[in-house]
Order: C-alpha cells, then sequence, then structure tokens
C-alpha cells in the first residue's frame, strides 16, 4: 500500500516535470506576443496590443539582432496605424525610438525610415522627410540589386 | 409383553437417527439438530458429570486436526515482479537527475545565439513597393507585402527559439 502511495506521487511529480518541461521559454513566449500583437492589428486593435508588446522587455536569451527585427517590425506597424489615426507626432517619436535600437541594411531599418518620413511630411517638414525617403531608398536600392541578382540566377 | 420381547422390536429409523446423535453428543458435547433438547440435556450431564467437560488429550487433538483440515486454506499472496520492486527506486532516481538537470539549466540561463538568425529575403515585389511608398505612392501595398514577408521571419525566428 505504501509502494502504491508512494508510485502515485512519483507519478505525480514526473508529471510536474513534464510539464515544466513542455512550458515554453521566454523567448518563445515573447516571439507568441510579437504574433498575438500582429494578429490584434489585423483586427482593428493593434494599436494598445502593439505598445504593450514594445513596453515589454526582451528576454535575455534572444539575440540582439533578432530582437531589433521583431521590435522595428512591430514598431513600423504602430507608427502606421497611429499615421492613419492622425496621430503624426507619435509616429514620429516611435520610429525615431526604434531606429535607435541599430541600423542595419535591411528591409525593417527601411520601413521605419519610409514611415518617419510619411509623419514628418505630414507634420510639415518636407526637408526631413525627404532626407528619410532618401535613407530608405539607399537601403532599398542594395536590397533590391540583391534581390534581383537572385531571381536572375534562378532563371 | 416381557422384556424379551421388548428387544425383539426392531428400532424406528427415528430412534436410529436420535441414537447416532446422542453419540455424537456425547463424544463431542455439541448436539445436532436431530436431537431432541432433553436427550441432549441428558447427554451434557453425563459427560460433564464424567469428566467436568475437560477434552481428553487425545480428543482435544482431534478436533484441532479437523479444524486444520477444514480450515479454508488462506489464498497465497500474488508475487510481485521484480518491475515492481524496482520501480520507486529507478523513479526516484530518474526524478532525481531530472531535478539536477533543471537546476542546473536554472542556474546557467538560456543560450543566446552569438549570431543574428538568417532570415528570409524580401522579395522584389516587397522591395518595389517599398521604394513606392519612398517616393511618396500609397503604403498599402508595402502593407500587404510586408504582411507575408513578416509571417516567413516570424516563423524562422520562433522555430529557432522553440524549446
Amino acid at each position: 500500500m505504501i509502494a502504491l502511495r508512494r508510485s502515485w506521487l512519483l507519478v505525480l511529480w514526473l508529471l510536474a516535470l513534464a510539464v515544466v518541461g513542455c512550458a515554453p521559454t521566454p523567448e518563445a513566449e515573447w516571439f507568441a506576443a510579437a504574433q498575438a500583437a500582429h494578429g490584434s492589428a489585423d483586427g482593428g486593435e493593434g494599436r494598445a496590443a502593439l505598445e504593450d508588446f514594445l513596453a515589454r522587455s526582451v528576454p535575455p536569451g534572444v539575440q540582439s539582432d533578432d530582437a531589433r527585427v521583431v521590435r522595428q517590425d512591430a514598431a513600423y506597424r504602430l507608427a502606421r496605424l497611429m499615421l492613419a489615426e492622425g496621430d503624426s507626432e507619435a509616429a514620429e517619436t516611435v520610429a525615431t525610438s526604434a531606429l535607435e535600437e541599430g541600423e542595419k541594411e535591411d528591409v525593417f531599418t527601411a520601413n521605419l525610415y519610409v514611415v518617419r518620413g510619411q509623419a514628418l511630411e505630414a507634420l510639415g517638414r518636407p526637408v526631413r522627410a525627404t532626407m528619410d525617403y532618401h535613407d530608405a531608398l539607399l537601403i532599398n536600392e542594395v536590397l533590391l540589386e540583391a534581390a534581383l541578382a537572385e531571381d536572375g540566377d534562378e532563371e | 409383553m416381557t422384556e424379551d420381547d421388548d428387544m425383539d422390536f426392531e428400532p424406528t429409523e427415528e430412534e436410529l437417527r436420535e441414537a447416532a446423535a446422542l453419540a455424537r453428543a456425547l463424544d463431542r458435547g455439541s448436539a445436532d439438530d436431530g436431537l431432541p433438547d432433553d436427550a441432549f440435556e441428558i447427554a451434557a450431564m453425563l459427560r460433564f458429570g464424567a469428566d467436568g467437560g475437560e477434552l481428553a488429550d487425545d480428543r482435544s487433538d482431534a478436533i484441532l486436526e479437523e479444524a486444520l483440515r477444514t480450515a479454508r486454506p488462506r489464498r497465497p499472496r500474488a508475487e510481485k515482479g521484480a518491475w515492481w520492486r524496482w520501480l520507486v527506486p529507478a523513479g526516484l532516481v530518474t526524478a532525481a537527475a531530472a531535478a539536477a538537470l533543471i537546476g542546473v539549466l536554472a542556474t546557467t540561463g538560456p543560450e543566446v545565439p552569438t549570431t543574428a538568425a538568417v532570415l528570409p529575403e524580401p522579395s522584389s515585389a516587397l522591395l518595389q513597393a517599398q521604394a513606392a511608398a519612398a517616393a511618396g505612392d500609397d503604403p498599402a501595398a508595402l502593407d500587404r507585402a510586408m504582411a507575408a514577408h513578416r509571417a516567413e521571419v516570424m516563423q524562422r525566428l520562433a522555430e529557432r527559439y522553440e524549446r
């Protein structure tokens, strides 16, 4: 009888371990939160969800450039929503803050220059806007050349 | 009718049954159903008067022997397999090893990749939409192209960081 009780305790203990073992890591949870925020944006309730996601700290296990990509994309999406609501100043602030996290020659950094240019244009600052569009096009040119070269290789 | 005449009568079946029951009662000190109450009382008195109710050694042994013979044998306990005896210690060792592993993982923290993930390249359609938006066109096309690219990027990153 005692052995039976012990074995049940053991089974419960192993089940608890299995639950702990199957639990998502903070990193996986963070990526899931990003996807959920974008999902909310698709449903038209994205601003608060994206703001909440950007307010979250990045788990220490996420490589810094991977985190930058996810955060800059969420910031681009948030700034686009803010612009659509007429909140150009907030859009400019969000885009600037996201660019300060690091700039790379990739589509995410270029998108931030595009949306910040749109915000500056809406705020009546066309010169600054043009400079941002120019920066966006510089990155875009590099990426487009690479993409076209790859397409040519495939043909 | 003389005493001899009386002896000539054959006993009835009932008399024979009562006689046998009386004999058993005298012998064992317990009555069967077939023994009339008065006969049993007489038998009990006769028996008690003879030995004070004490059982003789040989009779005591016989009763014990009969009791042992008629007692229902105890059902033997099912033999437990060897696996059962080893289950508890083996389980405890497994649990201890798992707990130690979790402890080690908890103290060392997650392993951070040293390089950025290799992400899917943006399509030329996406880049053309981006260039158009930078040139002042409607950014809706860029948003649509980004939705597809974003899904691929998030999928790649989620796979990288899943347990």
